[in-house]
């Protein structure tokens, strides 16, 4: 018996190579594999859907759908349904996906998107369907949260500064909290193995915005450039509550120096362990590790778990993929980032609600 | 913790089909098939052609492995060695209808009839349903449910 194969690509082809680079997030609907998932694209900030159209027994036909924050959330939440949003489109992507790679890529209009590929107009999300991914994400109500600015001396830099320390620590936190998501912790552990020079801190939290889908970044609803002001932001109200209370908390003279003293004994330690600098392929410190050192790196993990009043992500951080090496590396990369936000606090520049 | 021991063996020394498959990924058998999986006595239903042929019986990454290689994480190349099924024929015709407004070429994709399969113990084991009522089955070496598998449904 002849077996079926799948029609020929319409579009404008493409070469496979020039497909976009997304990160994936997430499955939405999976039976027998995923169905529907989630990625992001992280040069340009964007959220898109992968939609399996067909399949024959050679390859499995995908079509990409870039989709905006306000578009995912209604779809989430089955306000909006999926053809509404590949109508909405400017263009799709296809291409065929076999055991051999990829191939038959085409940039596709919604004039020439196949009839027989289109979804309903009833393609909602519904929960026979959806995952317990999705069903999350759907779940995730965001509130409005106010850092305020105060202080005569507040520069242009210093706006930049606490922006960018809080959106490493959202990433960070972010990453702890959703651990339980495979996207997350499969980044989390990819991000902390790569430490291979200084970039790698800087990667571990640009990294992790990767994972982080656009439903979830903090959005600026409201700025106020003045002394006093504010930058207003929509964001998962447990975040927001979580960073005010490690900031403020770390911010307490007392706590201040006590993580300061923590740091200094990881370094002093690596140093009398020989255990400082960068991996690279015939360096693998982390690796080398004694049960002794193994012991010691985890225990000033935990140290910090508990000072930064994190204990609850100390058990599942420690069950990561990762040496306590690793672990460590990326708490002592937090301290540092944290330590930006302490400071503006502490002057007054910054003040965090809890 | 004597009887954690136990249960893990129970589970590798019981052969898994594809655990060739699973050893890849999973060395031991630890966590695939998924811990919370049992051996149960149930009747279960799946998206088939009609009839039923052995390769609308074969998990997906036994079709096509590079599916597994794609895989991300353990627990989701796990699931690519199992067979989706769904507890009732009501649910199963409920997800069918509902992913079809998504999926226009469900017929091609997944089959356009539902079929039932009686499942013993002997034959492997089910993880447990999500709320939706869909689970994936591990065949057990030396078992073929082919036969087993009877349509009951046009969707």
């Amino acid at each position: 018996m002849k077996r079926r194969r799948m029609p020929a690509q319409v579009g404008i082809p493409l070469g496979v190579r020039d497909l976009p680079e997304y990160v994936w997030n997430g499955d939405l609907i999976e039976f027998d594999g995923p169905v529907l998932s989630l990625y992001r694209l992280p040069e340009q900030r964007k959220d898109a859907l992968f939609l399996l159209v067909d399949r024959d027994y050679v390859a499995e036909r995908w079509c990409i759908c870039e989709v905006s924050r306000e578009q995912l959330d209604g779809y989430l939440k089955q306000q909006i349904t999926l053809l509404s949003i590949l109508k909405k489109a400017p263009y799709t992507l296809f291409f065929d996906q076999g055991d051999h790679g990829r191939r038959s890529a085409a940039r596709v209009s919604w004039d020439e998107f196949p009839e027989q590929y289109r979804p309903s107009s009833k393609s909602l999300l519904t929960d026979e369907i959806s995952t317990d991914t999705a069903k999350k994400l759907a779940a995730d109500e965001l509130v409005e949260f106010q850092l305020e600015l105060s202080g005569d001396d507040l520069f242009f830099e210093d706006l930049s500064q606490i922006s960018r320390s809080y959106q490493q620590l959202y990433s960070f936190h972010y990453g702890l909290r959703n651990l339980d998501r495979i996207a997350v912790r499969e980044r989390v552990v990819a991000l902390m193995g790569r430490w291979t020079s200084g970039l790698s801190a800087v990667n571990l939290f640009s990294g992790l915005r990767n994972v982080i889908p656009s439903l979830h970044r903090p959005r600026v609803t409201h700025l106020h450039y003045a002394s006093p002001g504010h930058i207003r932001l929509e964001l998962l109200p447990e975040m927001s509550g979580e960073i005010s209370r490690v900031v403020n908390h770390a911010a307490h003279p007392d706590i201040e120096l006590q993580l300061e003293a923590l740091y200094k004994e990881c370094y002093e330690y690596f140093k009398t362990q020989r255990l400082a600098g960068f991996e690279d392929a015939d360096n693998r410190i982390s690796e080398r590790l004694t049960p002794v050192q193994a012991r010691q790196i985890s225990q000033f993990v935990a140290q910090y778990f508990s000072l930064l009043m994190l204990a609850d992500y100390k058990g599942p951080f420690s069950e990561l993929e990762a040496t306590p090496l690793q672990q460590l590396r990326a708490v002592l990369a937090y301290h540092r980032r944290l330590r930006h936000l302490v400071y503006y606090v502490q002057i007054g520049q910054v003040t965090l609600p809890d | 913790m004597v009887l954690l021991q136990l249960a893990w063996e129970t589970r590798v020394s019981n052969k898994y089909k594809y655990q060739n498959v699973i050893q890849v990924f999973d060395p031991g058998c630890k966590n695939c098939p998924p811990v919370d999986s049992a051996e149960r006595r149930l009747t279960a239903y799946r998206w088939t052609k009609n009839p039923v042929t052995a390769e609308c019986i074969r998990p997906p990454g036994i079709l096509k492995p590079g599916r597994i290689e794609r895989a991300h994480g353990k627990s989701k190349k796990c699931k690519l060695v199992g067979l989706s099924l769904h507890r009732t024929q009501d649910e199963s015709a409920a997800a069918y209808k509902a992913l079809s407004q998504t999926v226009s070429m469900m017929a091609e994709v997944f089959g356009d009839h539902i079929a039932e399969v009686h499942l013993l113990p002997t034959h492997g084991r089910s993880s447990a349903p999500n709320s939706s009522g869909h689970f994936d089955f591990y065949e057990y070496a030396g078992v073929d449910l082919l036969a087993s598998f009877q349509v009951v449904q046009k969707v």
